[in-house]
């Protein structure tokens, strides 16, 4: 096992800059120039040339990629084009309103969706099943842009209970993270009863009864956890794409995170943001999958990782 | 609340016993109950935990309604973040309507954007290129320190420095300034290498105390300020200005605290207008909500004239755009009234110049109004000479841009042509313009104060990458115009010479200027004192305050 992690995680590095290198060289070609962001057009030619000069866009792209590695090395991401900060300090400090997000919104559809797989697989072809059914079609039917102005037009203009925007105390997290979790509490919960529904039919389930074991005991522990291996395969898939910032969720909400500053970083050109993200997500992405490829083997001990 | 989670519980449980008793393997009374038991157990526990949750939200309720009635703070949003609250580096219009606020300026604008005095208590051209300054006694810092000819010397200095890490994007609009000559604490002169009569309209850097100003980067908190506020607070998502109780250039701010909240979403920020967690939106309402919007019992709208112009533009690289039959021929086929009425719900007034009407520059000798008639003559003579009708019309992403762009186009079919519609992201859009790539397009020049504004957009010299004439226009006569107006200092012989120019525009029309749109601000009716400004800076919230 220890071998295992240790190789995967040297396969972060080339899949990471294989990203940052391919990211980088299209950047390369999106029409559009950041001097020209920056300076107005009163600025002379002269004055263009020597600004890309002082913020490096007049070298070769091969040369670039090379500094940018270099700089990588000491944690330097470089300073962003349009307000000169650095790069790690702009992440840093909207990271934790992502990885908070996320992590509610893991945290809420697994609430809804395990239980509800359960029942639903234990009620398999009946109106409860059925009902479970309906609300898994809407939960992935439904998209963020639209349910969540719906719930801030319900919850918190007509109802008044939540904020409508922003982070600021626990309750402005609720509605952003009931957006990012609806669609995956769906998704979960229909996977939830798929496997349970198989599980169900082993033969060690009517041992289990047989030896007398409470039908609760026999769903929630035996048969949950051997069920568990796709369910945790979709949790940290989807944890790794919260992670990389919900776009859509955090505009309407006005969330500071990660998603809001890539939108930023490529609508002004800001390159060092964006090849910067693109390095962090990369990164995340790929631990938050070794981190699920480890869990296999704690649920299933006949897991073995080679 | 609690009462809703009383009634959701009540709610699961009879759900709970309707599936239990349509479920046909429940045969006896007993397993009836049994299988009922744990899911009304469930929705009890659920019921008690929604209680705990939602109580912090009905407090949480009641502290938002408490600060939606805090008198002493005005919250603000706007659509994006300033990009530098460093005056001589901000040069979006966030970093301008923050710098007004929190800094002091040696020239103002009033609400209907003229020049009025700020640090300056007068200034004359003493030479065409010598600008002479005066400035106001006794003016401070939030420090205390008294703001004087010296400090103003440092800021302005800074933009000619050679030895910055990264230039200013200022700098381009101070490169005429040859030297800066202190002659006393209060009076100070701007030496140009060249006449430049709207320098005047430049000067409105917030000035820096002279250590300050010499520094190349400035943490915003460090900023002394001059202005009727100061930084609080900054966060990734808002700033937080209080009142500069040293202030005492003019009247002091009624309001204690001004909250800007970057609320980048329109529905989410008409959502917080109407809950009452913002108190004022300016421009960044869509024009189609406003009907719904001044029927609503605690909102109010105001509205006022706006300095910018919507225009259709040109490409004179292009074969068709190049010949003027068909640029009158579209000029003629757009009907701006119906476009205004039914699109900007009569939120702008229609346009004949670049300048607005008001103007004293503003000169009219040619118009080329809605004329269905003309416009299809014109294409038919086109047709005659085997003129291809085939064009594009490029856009932004902009909802309402681009339904402008599509019903343009839809008139220009009526007359003949054959039109397309492309939007694209903003960075490319800008960028095809830049390039001659687009054949026309409709863009927009705002909060520009001097009609020099002519010579950016029509000289031949500023095509990009060097200025804005976009439409890669020449007119050799026009140019000489333009050349002449901007270094003329006598009014008189300035307004006959934009009344030329004007002339050759409206002749040749390298633009459709199709409209002036109107400023607005959406507030909640607590708020007294805010007005609007034509250039669409937020000076009035130094006067609002909320009742």
């Amino acid at each position: 096992m220890l071998f295992y992690t240790l190789r995967r995680l040297l396969y972060l590095i080339p899949v990471t800059i294989c990203v940052t290198v391919l990211v980088a060289s299209l950047m390369h070609f999106i029409p559009g120039d950041p001097v020209d962001k920056i300076l107005d057009e009163f600025a002379s030619a002269e004055q263009r040339a020597e600004l890309r000069s002082q913020l490096g866009l007049d070298k070769p792209l091969p040369v670039k990629i090379i500094s940018y590695f270099k700089g990588v090395l000491s944690l330097d991401f470089g300073n962003s084009i349009s307000n000169g900060r650095p790069v790690l300090e702009l992440v840093s400090e909207r990271a934790l309103a992502t990885v908070e997000l996320a992590i509610l919104a893991v945290l809420i559809s697994i609430l809804i969706s395990i239980p509800l797989g359960c029942i639903s697989a234990l009620k398999a072809d009946t109106p409860t099943d059925y009902l479970a059914t309906l609300f898994s079609l809407i939960g992935v039917s439904m998209p963020n842009f639209w349910l969540g102005p719906l719930l801030i037009i319900f919850f918190s203009l007509y109802l008044g209970i939540f904020p409508v925007s922003g982070r600021d105390g626990f309750m402005s997290y609720i509605l952003p993270a009931v957006t990012l979790g609806a669609s995956l509490a769906a998704i979960l919960s229909r996977m939830t009863r798929t496997a349970m529904v198989e599980q169900l039919q082993s033969e060690y389930v009517k041992t289990a009864y047989s030896k007398g074991l409470s039908k609760w005991r026999v769903v929630f522990i035996h048969v949950l956890r051997n069920a568990s291996v796709p369910i945790v395969t979709i949790i940290g898939l989807q944890f790794g794409v919260l992670l990389t910032g919900a776009i859509i969720t955090e505009k309407i909400f006005d969330w500071p995170g990660l998603g809001d500053l890539m939108i930023q970083a490529i609508g002004e050109r800001d390159f060092p943001i964006i090849q910067g993200l693109v390095f962090i997500f990369s990164m995340t992405y790929l631990i938050i999958n070794l981190a699920t490829d480890l869990l296999y083997a704690w649920i299933d001990p006949r897991i073995k990782l080679q | 609340m609690p009462y809703g989670c009383v009634f959701l519980g009540y709610l699961l449980q009879w759900l709970s016993e309707f599936l239990a008793k349509t479920n046909p393997e429940h045969n006896t009374q007993e397993e009836l109950k049994m299988s009922i038991q744990p899911i009304k157990k469930l929705s009890m526990h659920f019921l008690w935990v929604m209680s705990i949750i939602l109580l912090p939200a009905c407090q949480q309720c009641q502290s938002n309604q408490q600060s939606s009635k805090n008198t002493d703070i005005l919250r603000v949003a706007w659509d994006s973040m300033p990009k530098s609250l460093d005056p001589r580096f901000g040069n979006d219009a966030h970093s301008f309507y923050l710098s007004d606020l929190i800094h002091c300026s040696l020239i103002e604008f009033n609400e209907a954007g003229d020049t009025t005095a700020g640090l300056a208590s007068k200034w004359t051209w003493t030479t065409p290129t010598m600008l002479s300054v005066n400035l106001k006694q006794n003016i401070t810092f939030a420090s205390g320190k008294k703001v004087t000819a010296h400090d103003v010397k440092a800021t302005y200095d800074f933009f000619k420095r050679t030895d910055l890490k990264k230039i200013s994007p200022l700098a381009g609009a101070y490169k005429k300034i040859k030297e800066i000559k202190v002659i006393d604490d209060h009076k100070i002169e701007f030496h140009l290498s060249e006449p430049e009569i709207s320098f005047v309209t430049n000067l409105i850097v917030g000035i820096l105390k002279k250590e300050q100003a010499n520094v190349e980067s400035l943490k915003p908190e460090t900023l002394d300020h001059c202005g009727a506020f100061k930084l609080k607070k900054i966060g990734v998502n808002d700033i937080h200005l209080s009142k500069n109780t040293k202030f005492n250039l003019h009247t002091p701010p009624a309001i204690s605290e001004i909250n800007i909240k970057i609320v980048k979403d329109e529905s989410t920020r008409l959502a917080k207008l109407k809950k009452g967690e913002l108190d004022i939106v300016q421009n960044t309402i869509s024009l189609d909500q406003m009907k719904t919007i001044e029927k609503n019992k605690s909102l109010s709208v105001t509205k006022g004239p706006g300095l910018n112009t919507v225009y259709f533009g040109f490409n004179f690289k292009d074969k068709l755009m190049s010949n003027s039959k068909a640029r009158k021929a579209i000029a003629h086929a757009i009907h701006k009234n119906q476009l205004i009425k039914h699109i900007l719900n009569d939120y702008a007034e229609p346009a004949h110049s670049l300048i607005l009407k008001k103007s004293s520059f503003y000169a009219e000798h040619q118009r080329h109004d809605y004329d269905l008639s003309v416009a299809k003559k014109l294409v038919q003579e086109l047709k005659k000479d085997n003129v291809d009708l085939k064009f594009k019309i490029k856009t932004s992403t902009n909802k309402t841009q681009v339904i402008i762009a599509k019903a343009i186009a839809k008139q220009l079919t009526e007359v003949g042509f054959t039109v397309k519609v492309e939007s694209l992201e903003w960075g490319k859009f800008m960028d095809d313009i830049k390039k001659g790539l687009a054949q026309t397009w409709i863009g927009r020049w705002v909060g520009y104060k001097d009609p020099d504004i002519f010579r950016y957009v029509f000289l031949s010299e500023m095509a990009p990458p060097n200025g804005g004439n976009r439409g890669f226009y020449q007119n050799p006569q026009l140019d000489q115009l333009l050349k002449d107006a901007s270094k003329t200092i006598d009014l008189e012989s300035r307004v006959a010479k934009y009344s030329e120019i004007q002339k050759i525009v409206q002749k040749e029309l390298p633009y459709v200027f199709l409209w002036h749109t109107a400023n607005y601000a959406v507030h909640r009716k607590n708020v007294v004192g805010f007005t609007l400004y034509a250039d669409g800076r937020y000076s009035s919230l130094k006067q609002a305050n909320k009742n």
